[in-house]
């Protein structure tokens, strides 16, 4: 039997196969925190297989207003990802549309933008829309809408970043909700000049590079809500070792601004300002471009001592002949470091064992450059991660930084 | 036999040269023409550090990004590898080979942080995510003798 599985968000293959991905139902909640938090700040998490059929992807339901108005649109499926800011959401799942208004420039043109990733990018116009998540609001945000048929013209400096993602399937998810720890995508670098393959002010004539204001920039919206706006917390119970077909937990807002999203562990990980890093010190090696990242669907490392998967279902995965178990020390940038244990099983059998599974706390594979643990997913589970946003002040420091 | 090895690998080497590309872009591959034609299109400050082995073309691209490409002895571009917060424009860095990463997008292993390309001409390697992004190209075949991927940096 043909076994679907996206262990990345991407295979236009797979979507003729969606209905055996889609599997469903079955699997236990699992342990973790009990009870998961509850209350105004909270937002229902969940791993199943979502609109693409990808593994390890958490999900959550984000509602899209005109804004100042009721003329609202819920969207379901849209990843939680704290590698990344702003949120993004694919053109084609906000039916009927809604009329949002543009972000202009100075000129009052529309302006769009390429949002980048490692296997290439998404391209969409950036829009003005009240977003709503639990009970939390952030009014006026600027947001893409990626694969908006009006900006169907893919500059060529976003091109040559790669195939674009574009559509559900080719993202993995109906958008991309990004709470990581920059309040903006870009950041300072793209105010002074334009930077190509990121914003773009599109007159009739066409769109052309240009700078972009940071309030105009995609905007992570954590920190525009009007209370619980220093970080959040993402809680996912734990996986049975075989794997699960759905996993629930739960996106909390603000650190210690609740009683449901108090921060008592030791564990807070001060991370590089400019790039979000932090050293992972695993068999007597540092890797000083470590990050910890919902967006990534396993652990990402590299180690000689375990076998790559031979076949094509699990190309560039580790598939040891039987579980290992490992620990990796990660450290704050402030000095402080934290020991992390976790387990690398075949990842093969994972994917293939059981077809509706999707949830597995024991993925891993290669990375292709060293010099980074990329603490993926898998790290997740069992966990309550806190991503605290730069410049937010909590009670166990100033943002960012990454606790669990 | 070791001797017959030894001249494949030149002679892969040679072809590697005589097919590199002379368009206007397309580096890896090309020759020490194409650093140029990248530095202006990249609007990029050059900086050239001079090795045993190779020598390094330092890019720095407005954002921030720095493009590095590596020339051998033979005059031929055999690796360019890239770090910092934006990518390049890789149409323009990888050339011919840049369908080749088109055509990982979206293959089982790669995501939207890692895309790997190993096949026997070319090696491509990207990796990252917002704000902090890095990755590696290379010719295996044009490689200078005891140079290794990991020095690439």
């Amino acid at each position: 039997m043909h076994r679907c599985r996206k262990l990345q968000i991407a295979a236009a293959a797979c979507a003729l196969f969606l209905a055996a991905c889609g599997g469903g139902g079955g699997g236990s909640l699992g342990g973790g925190p009990t009870p998961l938090p509850t209350g105004t700040n909270v937002a229902p998490l969940t791993v199943d297989s979502g609109p693409a059929g990808t593994v390890n992807t958490p999900f959550v339901s984000v509602t899209l207003c005109a804004p100042g108005t009721t003329d609202c649109r819920t969207i379901d499926h849209v990843l939680v990802d704290t590698g990344s800011s702003g949120l993004r959401i694919i053109a084609s799942v906000i039916s009927p549309a809604l009329a949002l208004p543009a972000v202009t420039d100075g000129s009052a043109n529309p302006m769009s933008e390429c949002m980048q990733f490692a296997d290439g990018q998404s391209y969409g116009s950036m829009l003005i829309a009240d977003v709503k998540i639990a009970e939390e609001v952030a009014s006026a945000l600027p947001v893409q809408l990626i694969g908006d048929p009006a900006f169907a013209t893919i500059p060529a400096d976003c091109a040559g970043l790669g195939p674009p993602e574009n559509t559900v399937q080719t993202l993995g998810a109906n958008g991309v909700l990004g709470i990581g720890i920059f309040r903006e995508d870009c950041g300072p670098a793209c105010v002074g000049s334009a930077v190509p393959g990121t914003y773009y002010s599109c007159p009739a004539s066409g769109c052309v590079g240009a700078a972009m204001p940071l309030a105009q920039q995609a905007q992570n919206p954590v920190p525009h809500f009007a209370v619980n706006n220093n970080g959040s917390v993402v809680v996912l119970r734990t996986v049975d070792p075989a794997g699960a077909a759905v996993v629930a937990g739960a996106l909390v807002f603000g650190i210690d601004t609740a009683d449901n999203n108090r921060l008592t562990s030791g564990n807070v990980i001060h991370v590089n300002a400019a790039t979000g890093a932090f050293p992972t010190l695993y068999r007597g090696q540092t890797l000083p471009a470590s990050f910890m990242d919902s967006g990534s669907t396993g652990l990402y490392f590299n180690d000689s001592a375990l076998t790559v998967c031979g076949g094509s279902i699990a190309p560039d995965f580790y598939c040891p002949a039987s579980l290992q178990s490992l620990s990796a020390t990660i450290q704050s940038v402030t000095g402080t470091s934290s020991n992390v244990s976790f387990n690398v099983a075949n990842a093969e059998t994972l994917l293939t064992n059981n077809v509706t599974f999707v949830a597995f706390s024991s993925l891993a594979g290669t990375t292709p450059i060293g010099g980074s643990f990329d603490w993926g997913l898998p790290f997740f589970y069992g966990r309550s991660v806190y991503v605290a946003i730069e410049g937010q002040n909590t009670s166990s420091g100033m943002g960012p930084y990454f606790a669990f | 036999m070791r001797n017959l090895a030894k001249s494949s690998a030149a002679l892969v080497a040679l072809l590697v040269i005589a097919c590199a590309p002379r368009a206007a872009h397309a580096a890896l591959g090309a020759d020490a023409g194409s650093v140029d034609q990248d530095r202006a299109h990249f609007k990029a400050a050059l900086r050239t550090q001079v090795l045993a082995a190779y020598t390094v073309h330092a890019l720095d691209l407005p954002g921030g990004t720095v493009v590095r490409e590596f020339i051998g002895a033979s005059g031929v571009v055999f690796a360019v590898s890239w770090s910092g917060p934006f990518r390049p424009d890789l149409r323009q860095t990888l050339g011919v080979y840049f369908d080749r990463f088109r055509a990982a997008t979206g293959q089982p292993g790669a995501t939207h942080r890692r895309l790997q390309v190993a096949e026997r001409d070319v090696v491509i390697a990207s990796h990252g995510r917002l704000r902090a992004f890095e990755g590696l190209a290379y010719l295996p075949a044009a490689m200078p003798a005891g140079v290794t991927p990991a020095q690439l940096r």
